[in-house]
């Protein structure tokens, strides 16, 4: 009779830990009656077409140039000028560099983390003064142009990593944009390792 | 004279030249991304809502007790209250197209669509991500609703709402249902 009702106990306890943790197995539960959770899966395929340009032997390297002989007209021409603030360390012109809306969405972002004027400074003049900056990629897409480029480490040898600035068309400017900053397709950037297909799993 | 001048005109064409020729076109290319979201759903057990709120209440009771205060809203025609649903991305969104009135045309939306005869029942209790969406029938149609926690408080995200992946959840939790 012990047997049993230890037995029984043990059954017992045994089904309300298994409750236990089935209830805990989520965050946030419901606060009314459901039935037992389903697993499921939602897929969502995209597929992006872009225009691929490397630049040519020979044409590589940045030549930066002074305000006064800078051009927004194309959006090389205005990477070209915002390399050239950065390496002159003229903050205003930088600033000028921007898109409107971009600008402002940047300039709040960077005050929330304390980045000012000074830092930006102190930051070119270490780590793009007189340092080689060389294009890597153009990336056309049908209202962005991105150019890939990558700024020489002190030995003068590549940078670690390529890195990608958006550009959109403004009143006959090129600017600097954040629109695809939550983009997945900047954030992959598939023309660097030429990726054709990816799939990624939301857990 | 004519010679410096046409000396000019080949420099600039040189130059023209360099800038367009900086790059070589690779041609087209194609990039698929394909993602998969997981979820957990827990279907609610026959739940109709009849018990609603005289006024707001500022708690964290869970995000399907939150959908009942936003019901709740609508049904005392409380446009402050409902608002205060939404979370700040929301709010702040319709505040900066005010003009357009956007706020009042989602809430003349809801209150259209929830009137005091309407019959709720609560569907889908989903787990995806941070978010808990929240299904439910109001007459003959489904409803999907986003919530995530805001301070400590469940609230609405019209943005989210908006992503592909949201659309099509929505089309099989409701399919499921007509079915």
């Amino acid at each position: 009779m012990v047997k049993i009702a230890r037995c029984l106990t043990y059954i017992w306890m045994l089904l309300f830990s298994y409750a236990l943790s089935a209830e805990n197995a989520f965050w946030v539960t419901p606060t009314f009656p459901t039935g037992e959770a389903e697993q499921g899966i939602v897929s969502v395929e995209q597929v992006y077409h872009y225009q691929l340009f490397e630049p040519k032997k020979g044409y590589e390297k940045v030549r930066l140039v002074q305000r006064k002989y800078a051009s927004l007209a194309t959006a090389e021409e205005a990477f070209i000028a915002r390399m050239s603030a950065i390496a002159s360390l003229d903050y205003q012109w930088w600033l000028d560099t921007w898109e409107g809306d971009s600008k402002l969405l940047a300039l709040d972002y960077y005050a929330s983390k304390g980045l000012n004027k000074d830092y930006w400074l102190d930051t070119w003049q270490k780590q793009f003064v007189g340092r080689k900056i060389t294009f890597k990629q153009k990336i056309v897409l049908p209202e962005y142009i991105i150019i890939v480029y990558n700024v020489a480490a002190a030995n003068g040898k590549s940078g670690p990593i390529d890195l990608p600035v958006v550009f959109e068309q403004k009143a006959k400017q090129w600017l600097v944009s954040l629109d695809l900053r939550r983009e997945p397709l900047l954030r992959i950037s598939p023309w660097v390792k030429g990726l054709d297909k990816k799939e990624i799993v939301y857990e | 004279m004519n010679k410096y001048l046409l000396l000019l005109l080949c420099l600039l064409a040189t130059a023209t030249h360099a800038i367009s020729t900086r790059f070589a076109d690779e041609g087209e290319r194609s990039f698929t991304l394909v993602e998969h979201y997981k979820y957990q759903r827990m279907q609610y057990q026959d739940v109709v809502i009849k018990q609603f709120e005289n006024q707001p209440r500022d708690v964290n009771e869970g995000p399907d007790r939150q959908l009942v205060q936003f019901l709740s809203a609508l049904r005392k025609d409380n446009f402050n209250w409902w608002l205060n649903n939404w979370n700040q991305q929301t709010r702040d969104d319709w505040q900066a197209k005010s003009e357009l009135k956007k706020a009042r045309r989602v809430y003349n939306y809801w209150r259209a669509t929830f009137t005091k005869q309407s019959v709720v029942q609560f569907k889908d209790f989903v787990l995806i991500g941070q978010y808990v969406l929240i299904g439910m029938q109001i007459d003959k149609e489904y409803h999907l609703l986003p919530f995530e926690l805001e301070n400590n408080r469940w609230r609405i995200d019209q943005d989210y709402m908006n992503a592909v992946f949201f659309q099509k959840l929505k089309e099989k939790l409701s399919t499921q249902q007509a079915g």
